[in-house]
């Protein structure tokens, strides 16, 4: 069940009295700091199994005692709706203020970021952005579709038939229509902060895919079970040469600052594709832990 | 320790009466610091993209009999969708699933042409393409001309089929622009299209021969509109259309889709482009752009409501550091509003001001309007006229 937006005055009443409640807890004197995983396009009702696997976010999470939340939301809409941003709002923040949190690493994955950026450059629109922003100490976006991507316009202007009535087909949900290219540049320009001039509130830092392994007799194919090679050339060829099989490089850059570029630290220099930068491979896991 | 949970209480009791009093209605604001400024005024909006692809619908009689892809290089891509029934066609489909593998290009001589294909299932691995195979040439593909996309299986005649074609090696571009994707009341043109053709000698140039162009807006509710549109200095140029009911962008954008088809060097192209677009309707206005600054608690602008919603007003402020104006700090002020004049608070943090180390001439800069329920830029102002007292500088 998700939160609506509070628009009544008594609801908002009701939120900043928690939140000033909250805010004693941060005065605390030491930092309790929790992470938070967001997922990519899809409705998820349990992304860590379905998502990210407990492996990569077990890994990721190894060594520290921070307690961690995987959001569970629906990014098939678009992400200033209800079952996106807000609700992904609505379990931070009723996460945080149970476990007394005072700072938040969040890592996000593919489009997961935009839905990030939307809060972090929108505080307004819901009470619990401003508290969730100000508790914010890092965003790694691991693969954003900052930009869109062009294989979201070939889902989308290739599965429009125009003669029907149920004229839609695969998976041209409002979050995909979103992710194309002259939707994101819309979005970018007038409502997502973090693009060139538009400092976004909290730094947001970026892990890019830039290739993807695609020969069958390289092991290193198949970490994250991604084995098809010729569907792999297949998107590849869509899109620029730099791209991890679905976002292009420029896609992945747009917003906040580079981090890394996946060939700079991963083991190997082995390049992560989209399917790779959600699961233990090649140790960028490691680098994540490491910042955390 | 009694007393101490008590005076916690106490404090918290106070703090919400404040917030109580403090936030009138939804009132609510937010501020940042600002570290870079050049780009802060920047309202040029405008954007462009270029299309070296097209999309067209056909049916299993057509494929098993050959589709020509006007093709222009080597180079192809192509994915192919097929219309089933265990989605939400309106149409009766046969069961039988497009076998790709059966499927191949040929030249005009009825030569084949070398390809690859991927398979629904293999496609679908990718996990976002999940109702379409693929078929494409090799890089170093040499047939420069029109293809034949053909199938051996015994398709229903009825089935109907997508395909859409990429050639990322054209010289055939659709280019299309625009000064802003947001659309106010007060804009009469939506879009310039071009075509950008190879010349004979191998140098790219605008299109000299007539292109046949098409425009169309399509809503997210399926919606179409055919746009006017007329040939200015070799541009087709796109009227903004008057739309009976906007469906405001919180609901999605409107599409611009473009079709260009003609004849050049011999060859027929075939393009399709598209731009979003936001439509809003002027539900409020700033009554005036002067911003008092001459004391920052009070500052407000006035805005003037034609219906209610959530308006929500930035400004950026500059503040005075070594005698020189800087941008510090980015206010962001929201609240439902109803028809009439209202004054909207800009509440400049004091204390992030005073991090910031600026002091007085104070000027605000970069003025927007939005309404939130329709997720709509209504105004922005670059320059505000600031007034500030007399005998104080005035920053323009």
């Amino acid at each position: 069940m998700f939160i609506p937006t509070l628009k009544k005055a008594w609801d908002w009443r009701i939120l900043l009295t928690v939140s000033f409640l909250l805010a004693g807890f941060s005065h605390q004197a030491y930092a309790l700091k929790g992470v938070v995983f967001i997922h990519g396009t899809g409705y998820q009702t349990n992304a860590l199994d379905d998502y990210w696997s407990p492996e990569f976010v077990d890994s990721v999470m190894q060594g520290n005692d921070n307690p961690y939340l995987v959001v569970n939301c629906d990014f098939e809409e678009f992400i200033w709706k209800d079952r996106a941003a807000v609700c992904v709002a609505d379990q931070i923040y009723r996460w945080g203020l149970a476990l007394k949190l005072t700072e938040l690493y969040i890592i996000t994955h593919s489009n997961g970021a935009n839905v990030v950026r939307w809060i972090l450059s929108n505080p307004t629109w819901d009470a619990r952005y401003p508290i969730i922003i100000q508790a914010t100490t890092d965003v790694t976006a691991i693969a954003p579709s900052s930009g869109g991507t062009p294989l979201a316009n070939a889902v989308v202007n290739g599965n429009v038939f125009e003669q029907s009535l149920g004229w839609l087909l695969g998976y041209a949900s409002d979050g995909v229509f979103l992710q194309q290219v002259e939707y994101m540049a819309f979005m970018n320009e007038f409502w997502l902060l973090g693009t060139q001039g538009n400092d976004l509130p909290v730094p947001f830092k970026v892990i890019t895919g830039t290739d993807v392994e695609s020969s069958p007799f390289d092991g290193d194919s198949y970490c994250g079970g991604y084995s098809n090679q010729v569907a792999l050339e297949f998107t590849q060829n869509w899109l620029d040469s730099c791209s991890d099989g679905f976002l292009e490089c420029s896609s992945q850059e747009v917003a906040g600052t580079t981090w890394f570029r996946d060939i700079q630290r991963t083991d190997g220099a082995e390049p992560l594709s989209h399917q790779q930068s959600r699961r233990v491979c090649f140790g960028f896991n490691e680098i994540i832990r490491d910042d955390i | 320790m009694k007393k101490h949970v008590n005076i916690q209480f106490f404090i918290a009791l106070l703090l919400c009466c404040f917030a109580l009093i403090s936030r009138a209605g939804d009132l609510s604001h937010y501020s940042k610091v600002i570290s870079k400024s050049s780009q802060l005024l920047d309202t040029d909006h405008s954007y462009s993209s270029s299309s070296k692809e097209y999309w067209f619908e056909t049916n299993g009689a057509a494929l098993m009999q050959g589709v020509a892809i006007n093709n222009t290089s080597p180079r192809v891509l192509m994915l192919i969708s097929q219309a089933r029934e265990d989605v939400s066609s309106n149409t009766q489909q046969s069961d039988a699933k497009l076998d790709i593998g059966l499927m191949q290009l040929q030249t005009q001589s009825g030569e084949v042409v070398d390809s690859k294909q991927v398979s629904e299932p293999q496609l679908a691995q990718t996990g976002f393409l999940s109702k379409s195979a693929a078929m494409f040439t090799d890089k170093q593909a040499q047939d420069n001309g029109p293809l034949l996309l053909k199938t051996q299986q015994a398709l229903d005649p009825q089935d109907r089929f997508l395909i859409m074609i990429r050639e990322p090696d054209s010289d055939y571009a659709l280019n299309l622009n625009t000064t802003s994707q947001s659309v106010d009341h007060n804009r009469t043109v939506l879009a310039t299209v071009s075509m950008t053709l190879p010349a004979n000698n191998g140098i790219k140039s605008k299109s000299l021969n007539p292109v046949n162009y098409l425009a169309t807006l399509i809503g997210m509710d399926g919606s179409k509109v055919k746009l006017k549109s007329k040939m200015l200095n070799g541009q087709l140029v796109i009227q903004r259309p008057d739309l009976q009911n906007i469906i405001a962008p919180i609901n999605g954008l409107y599409e611009l889709l473009v079709e260009a088809q003609g004849n050049h060097n011999g060859l027929s192209f075939h393009r399709k482009g598209k731009l979003a677009f936001a439509f809003s309707r002027p539900t409020a206005s700033f009554a005036d752009t002067k911003v008092d600054v001459s004391n920052l608690d009070q500052a407000q602008v006035s805005v003037l409501v034609n219906e209610f919603s959530r308006y929500e007003v930035r400004a950026v402020l500059y503040g005075t550091k070594n005698g020189v104006l800087i941008p510090v700090l980015e206010t962001q002020v929201a609240q439902s509003l109803n028809a009439g004049m209202a004054a909207m608070p800009l509440n400049f943090d004091r204390k992030l001001l005073n991090t910031a180390g600026v002091t007085a001439p104070y000027k605000v800069s970069n003025l927007r309007l939005y309404d939130q329920h329709q997720m709509a830029l209504l105004e922005e102002y670059n320059e505000v006229n600031n007034v500030v007292l007399p005998g104080k500088p005035r920053f323009r």
